[in-house]
Protein backbone atom coordinates (compact mmCIF):
# COMPACT_ATOMS: atom_id res chain seq x y z
CA UNK A 1 0.00 0.00 0.00
CA UNK A 2 1.59 3.30 -1.04
CA UNK A 3 2.07 6.00 1.53
CA UNK A 4 2.95 9.53 0.45
CA UNK A 5 6.47 10.68 1.18
CA UNK A 6 6.16 14.13 2.73
CA UNK A 7 9.10 16.47 2.85
CA UNK A 8 9.76 20.12 3.68
CA UNK A 9 12.74 21.55 1.84
CA UNK A 10 14.41 24.81 2.70
CA UNK A 11 15.41 26.85 -0.32
CA UNK A 12 17.36 30.09 -0.52
CA UNK A 13 15.51 33.11 -1.84
CA UNK A 14 18.61 34.22 -3.75
CA UNK A 15 20.08 30.78 -4.40
CA UNK A 16 19.02 30.51 -8.02
CA UNK A 17 16.57 28.42 -9.95
CA UNK A 18 15.03 25.38 -8.27
CA UNK A 19 14.78 22.17 -10.29
CA UNK A 20 13.22 18.81 -9.62
CA UNK A 21 14.19 15.60 -11.37
CA UNK A 22 12.58 12.18 -11.37
CA UNK A 23 14.81 9.13 -11.83
CA UNK A 24 13.37 5.71 -12.50
CA UNK A 25 15.69 2.76 -11.85
CA UNK A 26 13.56 -0.02 -13.24
CA UNK A 27 12.56 -1.93 -16.35
CA UNK A 28 8.89 -1.29 -15.56
CA UNK A 29 7.04 1.34 -17.52
CA UNK A 30 6.44 4.38 -15.29
CA UNK A 31 4.24 7.42 -15.87
CA UNK A 32 3.91 10.48 -13.70
CA UNK A 33 2.07 13.74 -13.11
CA UNK A 34 3.74 16.56 -11.28
CA UNK A 35 1.95 19.64 -10.00
CA UNK A 36 3.05 22.80 -8.24
CA UNK A 37 0.35 24.47 -6.18
CA UNK A 38 0.05 27.69 -4.24
CA UNK A 39 0.56 27.38 -0.51
CA UNK A 40 -2.76 28.89 0.51
CA UNK A 41 -4.91 26.68 -1.72
CA UNK A 42 -4.48 23.85 -4.18
CA UNK A 43 -4.66 25.84 -7.41
CA UNK A 44 -1.90 24.94 -9.85
CA UNK A 45 0.80 27.45 -10.65
CA UNK A 46 0.75 28.53 -14.32
CA UNK A 47 2.56 25.97 -16.47
CA UNK A 48 1.66 23.07 -14.20
CA UNK A 49 0.78 20.19 -13.98
CA UNK A 50 3.39 18.40 -16.08
CA UNK A 51 3.39 14.80 -17.09
CA UNK A 52 5.82 12.31 -18.55
CA UNK A 53 7.10 8.75 -18.57
CA UNK A 54 10.34 6.79 -18.53
CA UNK A 55 10.12 5.31 -22.04
CA UNK A 56 12.38 7.93 -23.65
CA UNK A 57 15.97 8.97 -23.09
CA UNK A 58 15.12 12.56 -22.19
CA UNK A 59 15.73 13.57 -18.60
CA UNK A 60 12.62 14.18 -16.51
CA UNK A 61 13.74 17.53 -15.11
CA UNK A 62 11.47 20.50 -14.42
CA UNK A 63 12.37 23.98 -13.24
CA UNK A 64 10.22 25.97 -10.86
CA UNK A 65 9.30 29.60 -11.45
CA UNK A 66 11.90 32.25 -10.68
CA UNK A 67 12.85 34.03 -8.53
CA UNK A 68 13.06 31.17 -6.06
CA UNK A 69 11.28 33.24 -3.43
CA UNK A 70 7.94 32.96 -5.29
CA UNK A 71 7.93 29.27 -4.43
CA UNK A 72 7.86 29.90 -0.70
CA UNK A 73 5.15 27.69 0.86
CA UNK A 74 4.29 26.22 -2.52
CA UNK A 75 3.74 22.47 -2.68
CA UNK A 76 5.02 20.03 -5.28
CA UNK A 77 2.79 16.99 -5.77
CA UNK A 78 4.18 14.01 -7.65
CA UNK A 79 2.14 10.94 -8.55
CA UNK A 80 3.92 8.09 -10.30
CA UNK A 81 2.40 4.87 -11.61
CA UNK A 82 4.66 1.86 -12.00
CA UNK A 83 3.16 -0.49 -14.59
CA UNK A 84 4.11 -4.14 -14.98
CA UNK A 85 4.02 -4.28 -18.76
CA UNK A 86 5.26 -7.88 -18.93
CA UNK A 87 3.26 -9.35 -16.05
CA UNK A 88 6.12 -11.10 -14.29
CA UNK A 89 6.98 -8.65 -11.50
CA UNK A 90 10.31 -7.06 -10.76
CA UNK A 91 12.04 -4.29 -8.85
CA UNK A 92 11.87 -0.53 -8.99
CA UNK A 93 13.30 2.53 -7.29
CA UNK A 94 12.14 6.07 -7.90
CA UNK A 95 14.14 9.10 -6.80
CA UNK A 96 13.03 12.71 -6.67
CA UNK A 97 16.07 14.99 -6.75
CA UNK A 98 15.65 18.61 -5.75
CA UNK A 99 18.40 21.09 -6.66
CA UNK A 100 18.87 24.83 -6.49
CA UNK A 101 21.32 26.19 -9.06
CA UNK A 102 22.89 22.72 -9.37
CA UNK A 103 23.33 22.43 -5.62
CA UNK A 104 21.66 19.29 -4.29
CA UNK A 105 19.03 20.19 -1.71
CA UNK A 106 17.47 16.81 -1.17
CA UNK A 107 17.11 13.36 -2.70
CA UNK A 108 13.85 11.69 -1.80
CA UNK A 109 13.53 8.02 -2.67
CA UNK A 110 11.05 5.20 -2.56
CA UNK A 111 13.97 2.86 -1.88
CA UNK A 112 14.25 -0.50 -3.64
CA UNK A 113 10.79 -2.01 -3.95
CA UNK A 114 9.40 -5.19 -5.43
CA UNK A 115 6.24 -5.30 -7.52
CA UNK A 116 4.78 -8.76 -7.82
CA UNK A 117 1.27 -10.05 -8.55
CA UNK A 118 0.09 -6.48 -9.11
CA UNK A 119 -0.53 -4.85 -12.48
CA UNK A 120 0.56 -1.45 -11.22
CA UNK A 121 1.48 0.45 -8.10
CA UNK A 122 1.50 4.15 -7.35
CA UNK A 123 4.03 6.20 -5.43
CA UNK A 124 3.40 9.70 -4.10
CA UNK A 125 5.77 12.52 -3.16
CA UNK A 126 4.67 15.80 -1.59
CA UNK A 127 7.28 18.51 -1.11
CA UNK A 128 6.74 21.87 0.55
CA UNK A 129 9.28 24.59 -0.25
CA UNK A 130 10.16 26.97 2.53
CA UNK A 131 12.46 29.96 2.64
CA UNK B 1 -11.50 -24.26 -37.64
CA UNK B 2 -13.79 -23.58 -34.69
CA UNK B 3 -12.60 -23.90 -31.12
CA UNK B 4 -15.29 -26.52 -30.43
CA UNK B 5 -14.13 -28.76 -33.26
CA UNK B 6 -10.54 -28.49 -32.13
CA UNK B 7 -11.55 -29.43 -28.56
CA UNK B 8 -13.28 -32.53 -29.93
CA UNK B 9 -10.17 -33.43 -31.90
CA UNK B 10 -8.12 -33.23 -28.74
CA UNK B 11 -10.54 -35.47 -26.87
CA UNK B 12 -10.23 -38.03 -29.64
CA UNK B 13 -6.58 -38.43 -28.76
CA UNK B 14 -7.37 -39.53 -25.20
CA UNK B 15 -6.59 -43.12 -26.07
CA UNK B 16 -2.95 -42.30 -26.51
CA UNK B 17 -0.23 -41.87 -23.97
CA UNK B 18 -0.84 -39.04 -21.45
CA UNK B 19 2.00 -37.13 -19.89
CA UNK B 20 1.69 -34.53 -17.19
CA UNK B 21 4.32 -31.92 -16.68
CA UNK B 22 4.53 -28.89 -14.51
CA UNK B 23 6.55 -26.04 -15.87
CA UNK B 24 7.33 -24.10 -12.75
CA UNK B 25 8.90 -20.89 -13.95
CA UNK B 26 10.91 -18.49 -11.91
CA UNK B 27 10.75 -14.74 -12.46
CA UNK B 28 13.97 -14.63 -14.38
CA UNK B 29 12.96 -17.55 -16.57
CA UNK B 30 9.75 -15.74 -17.36
CA UNK B 31 11.46 -12.52 -18.26
CA UNK B 32 11.10 -13.24 -21.96
CA UNK B 33 7.46 -13.90 -22.31
CA UNK B 34 7.68 -15.36 -25.79
CA UNK B 35 9.70 -18.33 -24.68
CA UNK B 36 7.91 -18.97 -21.45
CA UNK B 37 4.38 -18.28 -22.44
CA UNK B 38 3.79 -21.63 -24.07
CA UNK B 39 3.67 -20.01 -27.45
CA UNK B 40 5.13 -20.79 -30.84
CA UNK B 41 8.68 -21.44 -29.89
CA UNK B 42 7.67 -23.25 -26.73
CA UNK B 43 6.93 -26.53 -28.39
CA UNK B 44 10.20 -26.48 -30.27
CA UNK B 45 11.85 -25.74 -26.97
CA UNK B 46 10.78 -29.10 -25.68
CA UNK B 47 12.96 -30.67 -28.29
CA UNK B 48 15.53 -28.16 -29.37
CA UNK B 49 14.95 -24.87 -27.63
CA UNK B 50 17.68 -22.81 -26.05
CA UNK B 51 17.70 -23.76 -22.35
CA UNK B 52 17.28 -21.18 -19.61
CA UNK B 53 20.40 -22.43 -17.87
CA UNK B 54 22.83 -23.88 -20.45
CA UNK B 55 25.37 -24.50 -17.67
CA UNK B 56 22.94 -27.03 -16.17
CA UNK B 57 21.49 -28.37 -19.37
CA UNK B 58 24.88 -29.54 -20.56
CA UNK B 59 24.72 -32.14 -17.78
CA UNK B 60 21.06 -32.94 -18.62
CA UNK B 61 20.04 -32.39 -15.02
CA UNK B 62 18.01 -30.10 -12.80
CA UNK B 63 19.51 -28.16 -9.91
CA UNK B 64 17.95 -28.21 -6.48
CA UNK B 65 19.29 -24.73 -5.87
CA UNK B 66 19.39 -21.90 -8.43
CA UNK B 67 20.70 -18.49 -7.39
CA UNK B 68 20.01 -15.33 -9.36
CA UNK B 69 22.06 -12.69 -7.56
CA UNK B 70 21.16 -9.06 -8.01
CA UNK B 71 24.40 -7.49 -6.82
CA UNK B 72 28.13 -8.10 -7.28
CA UNK B 73 28.38 -8.94 -3.58
CA UNK B 74 25.64 -11.55 -3.91
CA UNK B 75 27.58 -13.09 -6.81
CA UNK B 76 30.69 -13.61 -4.69
CA UNK B 77 28.61 -15.13 -1.88
CA UNK B 78 26.67 -17.24 -4.38
CA UNK B 79 29.84 -18.56 -6.04
CA UNK B 80 31.28 -19.48 -2.66
CA UNK B 81 28.17 -21.49 -1.77
CA UNK B 82 28.06 -23.02 -5.22
CA UNK B 83 31.54 -24.53 -5.03
CA UNK B 84 30.87 -25.86 -1.54
CA UNK B 85 27.48 -27.45 -1.92
CA UNK B 86 26.60 -27.38 -5.63
CA UNK B 87 23.73 -25.78 -7.52
CA UNK B 88 23.47 -23.21 -10.27
CA UNK B 89 23.87 -19.48 -10.58
CA UNK B 90 22.68 -17.17 -13.33
CA UNK B 91 23.35 -13.48 -13.87
CA UNK B 92 22.42 -10.90 -16.47
CA UNK B 93 25.62 -8.80 -16.45
CA UNK B 94 24.12 -5.68 -18.05
CA UNK B 95 21.37 -5.59 -15.46
CA UNK B 96 23.87 -6.16 -12.70
CA UNK B 97 26.59 -3.72 -13.67
CA UNK B 98 24.65 -0.81 -15.11
CA UNK B 99 21.91 1.44 -13.84
CA UNK B 100 19.20 -0.38 -15.70
CA UNK B 101 16.43 1.76 -17.05
CA UNK B 102 13.63 1.03 -19.47
CA UNK B 103 15.02 3.40 -22.10
CA UNK B 104 18.51 1.84 -21.93
CA UNK B 105 16.95 -1.62 -22.20
CA UNK B 106 15.01 -0.52 -25.27
CA UNK B 107 18.18 0.89 -26.86
CA UNK B 108 20.29 -2.24 -26.29
CA UNK B 109 17.96 -5.15 -25.57
CA UNK B 110 20.55 -7.68 -26.76
CA UNK B 111 22.94 -6.67 -23.96
CA UNK B 112 20.27 -6.72 -21.26
CA UNK B 113 18.94 -10.13 -22.29
CA UNK B 114 22.40 -11.78 -22.28
CA UNK B 115 22.92 -14.17 -19.39
CA UNK B 116 25.82 -16.07 -17.91
CA UNK B 117 25.25 -19.24 -15.94
CA UNK B 118 27.48 -21.47 -13.85
CA UNK B 119 26.60 -24.81 -12.31
CA UNK B 120 28.47 -27.07 -9.93
CA UNK B 121 27.73 -30.66 -9.15
CA UNK B 122 29.39 -31.66 -5.91
CA UNK B 123 28.91 -35.36 -5.16
CA UNK B 124 30.18 -36.70 -1.85
CA UNK B 125 33.34 -38.26 -3.31
CA UNK B 126 34.94 -34.86 -3.79
CA UNK B 127 34.62 -34.79 -7.57
CA UNK B 128 33.49 -31.43 -8.91
CA UNK B 129 31.69 -31.06 -12.23
CA UNK B 130 31.47 -27.49 -13.37
CA UNK B 131 29.36 -26.14 -16.18
CA UNK B 132 29.34 -22.69 -17.71
CA UNK B 133 26.95 -21.21 -20.21
CA UNK B 134 26.19 -18.08 -22.20
CA UNK B 135 22.70 -17.35 -23.45
CA UNK B 136 21.78 -14.65 -25.97
CA UNK B 137 18.43 -13.50 -27.29
CA UNK B 138 19.47 -11.98 -30.58
CA UNK B 139 16.00 -11.07 -31.81
CA UNK B 140 12.76 -10.92 -29.83
CA UNK B 141 10.12 -8.91 -31.62
CA UNK B 142 7.51 -10.09 -29.14
CA UNK B 143 9.30 -8.65 -26.10
CA UNK B 144 6.64 -6.66 -24.25
CA UNK B 145 9.26 -4.24 -22.96
CA UNK B 146 9.99 -3.10 -26.50
CA UNK B 147 6.44 -3.31 -27.89
CA UNK B 148 5.64 0.29 -28.91
CA UNK B 149 1.91 -0.28 -29.40
CA UNK B 150 1.55 -1.74 -25.91
CA UNK B 151 3.72 1.03 -24.51
CA UNK B 152 1.52 3.78 -25.97
CA UNK B 153 -1.62 2.11 -24.62
CA UNK B 154 -0.15 1.72 -21.15
CA UNK B 155 1.25 5.26 -21.10
CA UNK B 156 -2.21 6.58 -21.92
CA UNK B 157 -3.74 4.48 -19.13
CA UNK B 158 -0.99 5.59 -16.73
CA UNK B 159 -1.51 9.28 -17.50
CA UNK B 160 -5.23 8.97 -16.99
CA UNK B 161 -4.68 7.30 -13.63
CA UNK B 162 -1.99 9.83 -12.65
CA UNK B 163 -4.28 12.78 -13.35
CA UNK B 164 -7.15 11.29 -11.36
CA UNK B 165 -4.83 10.37 -8.50
CA UNK B 166 -3.25 13.81 -8.45
CA UNK B 167 -6.62 15.52 -8.01
CA UNK B 168 -7.63 12.98 -5.37
CA UNK B 169 -4.33 13.42 -3.52
CA UNK B 170 -4.64 17.21 -3.49
CA UNK B 171 -8.15 16.94 -2.08
CA UNK B 172 -7.04 15.01 1.01
CA UNK B 173 -6.66 16.86 4.32
CA UNK B 174 -3.15 17.11 5.78
CA UNK B 175 -4.11 14.81 8.68
CA UNK B 176 -4.85 12.01 6.20
CA UNK B 177 -1.71 12.64 4.13
CA UNK B 178 0.50 12.42 7.20
CA UNK B 179 -1.10 9.34 8.71
CA UNK B 180 -0.35 6.10 6.87
CA UNK B 181 -3.34 4.19 8.29
CA UNK B 182 -5.84 6.91 7.33
CA UNK B 183 -4.19 7.32 3.94
CA UNK B 184 -4.33 3.58 3.23
CA UNK B 185 -8.01 3.53 4.14
CA UNK B 186 -8.76 6.42 1.78
CA UNK B 187 -6.59 4.91 -0.97
CA UNK B 188 -8.54 1.63 -0.74
CA UNK B 189 -11.75 3.58 -1.32
CA UNK B 190 -10.21 5.51 -4.21
CA UNK B 191 -8.74 2.47 -6.01
CA UNK B 192 -10.75 1.07 -8.85
CA UNK B 193 -10.10 -2.27 -10.54
CA UNK B 194 -10.65 -0.60 -13.92
CA UNK B 195 -7.03 0.36 -14.46
CA UNK B 196 -5.60 -2.99 -13.44
CA UNK B 197 -8.01 -4.68 -15.83
CA UNK B 198 -7.07 -2.32 -18.63
CA UNK B 199 -3.38 -3.10 -18.14
CA UNK B 200 -4.12 -6.85 -18.16
CA UNK B 201 -6.21 -6.53 -21.31
CA UNK B 202 -3.54 -4.49 -23.09
CA UNK B 203 -0.94 -7.12 -22.22
CA UNK B 204 -3.14 -9.95 -23.44
CA UNK B 205 -3.87 -8.09 -26.65
CA UNK B 206 -0.14 -7.60 -27.22
CA UNK B 207 0.51 -11.29 -26.66
CA UNK B 208 -2.14 -12.24 -29.19
CA UNK B 209 -0.74 -9.76 -31.68
CA UNK B 210 2.83 -10.94 -31.16
CA UNK B 211 2.46 -14.68 -30.91
CA UNK B 212 4.25 -15.39 -34.19
CA UNK B 213 6.74 -12.51 -34.16
CA UNK B 214 10.41 -13.18 -34.87
CA UNK B 215 12.66 -14.61 -32.21
CA UNK B 216 16.23 -15.91 -32.41
CA UNK B 217 18.13 -17.29 -29.44
CA UNK B 218 21.55 -18.84 -29.08
CA UNK B 219 23.40 -20.50 -26.22
CA UNK B 220 26.72 -22.17 -25.76
CA UNK B 221 27.94 -24.20 -22.80
CA UNK B 222 30.98 -26.10 -21.63
CA UNK B 223 31.71 -28.47 -18.80
CA UNK B 224 34.83 -29.44 -16.87
CA UNK B 225 35.59 -32.07 -14.28
CA UNK B 226 37.98 -32.04 -11.36
CA UNK B 227 38.77 -35.32 -9.61
CA UNK B 228 38.89 -33.58 -6.23
CA UNK B 229 37.57 -30.50 -4.46
CA UNK B 230 40.88 -28.63 -4.71
CA UNK B 231 39.81 -27.62 -8.24
CA UNK B 232 43.46 -27.78 -9.37
CA UNK B 233 43.19 -30.50 -12.00
CA UNK B 234 40.28 -29.47 -14.14
CA UNK B 235 39.85 -30.99 -17.56
CA UNK B 236 37.35 -29.91 -20.16
CA UNK B 237 34.71 -32.62 -20.53
CA UNK B 238 31.97 -31.38 -22.82
CA UNK B 239 30.65 -28.74 -25.18
CA UNK B 240 27.17 -27.88 -26.42
CA UNK B 241 25.34 -25.23 -28.38
CA UNK B 242 21.69 -24.44 -29.13
CA UNK B 243 20.14 -22.20 -31.74
CA UNK B 244 16.39 -21.59 -31.90
CA UNK B 245 14.43 -19.28 -34.14
CA UNK B 246 10.80 -18.49 -34.85
CA UNK B 247 9.53 -16.32 -37.67
CA UNK B 248 6.14 -15.27 -39.07
CA UNK B 249 4.84 -17.58 -41.76
CA UNK B 250 1.73 -17.32 -43.95
CA UNK B 251 0.77 -13.91 -42.62
CA UNK B 252 -0.48 -13.24 -39.11
CA UNK B 253 -1.67 -16.76 -38.37
CA UNK B 254 1.43 -18.82 -39.00
CA UNK B 255 4.88 -19.29 -37.57
CA UNK B 256 7.85 -21.34 -38.61
CA UNK B 257 10.21 -22.48 -35.89
CA UNK B 258 13.55 -24.23 -36.05
CA UNK B 259 15.83 -25.70 -33.41
CA UNK B 260 19.42 -26.77 -33.83
CA UNK B 261 21.52 -28.45 -31.18
CA UNK B 262 24.99 -29.91 -31.09
CA UNK B 263 26.86 -31.56 -28.25
CA UNK B 264 30.16 -33.40 -27.75
CA UNK B 265 31.64 -35.10 -24.73
CA UNK B 266 35.27 -36.07 -24.09
CA UNK B 267 36.23 -39.51 -22.88
CA UNK B 268 38.74 -40.22 -20.12
CA UNK B 269 41.39 -40.64 -22.81
CA UNK B 270 40.62 -37.09 -23.96
CA UNK B 271 39.08 -38.18 -27.25
CA UNK B 272 35.60 -37.15 -28.37
CA UNK B 273 33.63 -40.33 -27.81
CA UNK B 274 30.09 -38.98 -27.70
CA UNK B 275 28.81 -36.54 -30.24
CA UNK B 276 25.29 -35.71 -31.36
CA UNK B 277 23.41 -33.16 -33.39
CA UNK B 278 19.75 -32.56 -33.98
CA UNK B 279 17.62 -30.28 -36.08
CA UNK B 280 13.88 -29.70 -36.04
CA UNK B 281 11.60 -27.61 -38.16
CA UNK B 282 8.01 -26.91 -37.18
CA UNK B 283 5.35 -24.78 -38.76
CA UNK B 284 2.33 -23.53 -36.82
CA UNK B 285 -0.96 -22.23 -38.03
CA UNK B 286 -3.65 -20.77 -35.79
CA UNK B 287 -3.69 -18.25 -32.98
CA UNK B 288 -2.09 -17.75 -29.61
CA UNK B 289 -4.55 -20.12 -27.91
CA UNK B 290 -5.28 -22.72 -30.58
CA UNK B 291 -2.89 -23.85 -33.23
CA UNK B 292 -2.03 -26.84 -35.36
CA UNK B 293 1.47 -27.83 -36.39
CA UNK B 294 3.55 -29.92 -38.75
CA UNK B 295 7.04 -30.90 -37.73
CA UNK B 296 10.03 -32.75 -39.10
CA UNK B 297 13.09 -33.73 -37.05
CA UNK B 298 16.51 -35.14 -37.68
CA UNK B 299 18.91 -36.45 -35.08
CA UNK B 300 22.37 -37.96 -35.50
CA UNK B 301 24.40 -39.66 -32.78
CA UNK B 302 27.99 -40.81 -33.26
CA UNK B 303 28.22 -44.50 -34.17
CA UNK B 304 24.45 -44.75 -34.71
CA UNK B 305 22.20 -44.45 -37.72
CA UNK B 306 20.41 -41.09 -37.89
CA UNK B 307 16.76 -40.70 -36.91
CA UNK B 308 14.11 -38.94 -38.96
CA UNK B 309 10.74 -37.95 -37.63
CA UNK B 310 7.54 -36.36 -38.83
CA UNK B 311 4.71 -35.15 -36.57
CA UNK B 312 1.38 -33.42 -36.93
CA UNK B 313 -0.72 -32.16 -34.05
CA UNK B 314 -2.15 -29.23 -32.19
CA UNK B 315 -1.87 -27.12 -29.07
CA UNK B 316 -4.79 -25.78 -27.08
CA UNK B 317 -4.75 -23.31 -24.21
CA UNK B 318 -7.75 -24.59 -22.22
CA UNK B 319 -7.34 -22.30 -19.21
CA UNK B 320 -4.88 -19.66 -18.06
CA UNK B 321 -1.73 -21.66 -17.44
CA UNK B 322 -3.07 -25.01 -18.67
CA UNK B 323 -2.14 -26.28 -22.12
CA UNK B 324 -2.88 -29.49 -23.93
CA UNK B 325 -0.85 -30.59 -26.86
CA UNK B 326 -1.18 -33.75 -28.87
CA UNK B 327 0.48 -35.21 -31.91
CA UNK B 328 0.58 -38.17 -34.22
CA UNK B 329 3.78 -38.98 -36.02
CA UNK B 330 6.20 -41.34 -37.58
CA UNK B 331 9.82 -41.93 -36.63
CA UNK B 332 12.41 -43.84 -38.61
CA UNK B 333 16.00 -44.83 -38.00
CA UNK B 334 17.89 -45.46 -41.22
CA UNK B 335 18.38 -49.16 -40.58
CA UNK B 336 14.95 -49.90 -39.11
CA UNK B 337 11.32 -49.84 -40.08
CA UNK B 338 9.28 -46.74 -39.46
CA UNK B 339 7.30 -46.56 -36.20
CA UNK B 340 4.13 -44.63 -35.52
CA UNK B 341 4.02 -42.43 -32.44
CA UNK B 342 1.32 -40.51 -30.60
CA UNK B 343 1.27 -38.31 -27.55
CA UNK B 344 -1.05 -36.22 -25.44
CA UNK B 345 0.53 -33.81 -22.98
CA UNK B 346 -1.08 -31.65 -20.34
CA UNK B 347 1.20 -28.81 -19.34
CA UNK B 348 0.63 -26.63 -16.33
CA UNK B 349 2.48 -23.34 -16.09
CA UNK B 350 2.22 -20.81 -13.27
CA UNK B 351 -0.35 -18.31 -14.57
CA UNK B 352 0.74 -14.72 -15.00
CA UNK B 353 -0.82 -11.79 -13.17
Amino acid sequence: MPVPILKKIKVSDDGGEISVELKFKTLFLCTYSLDLTEGSHNASVIGFPKRGDNSNTEDDIYTLPVPASVNNKRKLWVVTTVIDQVGIGGEYKIDLIVKQADKLLDEITTGEKILKNEDYRQEFFIVEFLI
Amino acid sequence: MSGKLIRLLFLSFLFSQINYSILAQSDAEKSFYRINDQQGVQKARVDFAVPDLPALKIFEREAEFIARPGTVREISVGLGNLFQSGGALEVAPALLLSKASLSSYQQSPFLYRARISVSVNAPANGVREIGWGLRFTIIDDADLRTDKILQLTLISTGHELDSLSLEWLKSLPVEVLSDSASFSKEYDKFLSPTYGNRIKEAREEAKKRNWNKSILEFAVAGSAVSPDSTLKRFSQSGYAFWLTGGFPFLGEDGQIVFGLKGAARRSETNGIDDMQASFGLRSYYGSNNVKGFLECDWKAVKKQFPYFGFNAGGELNVLNGIWIDCSLGIIKQSNEEAKFTSSLNIKIAIPEN
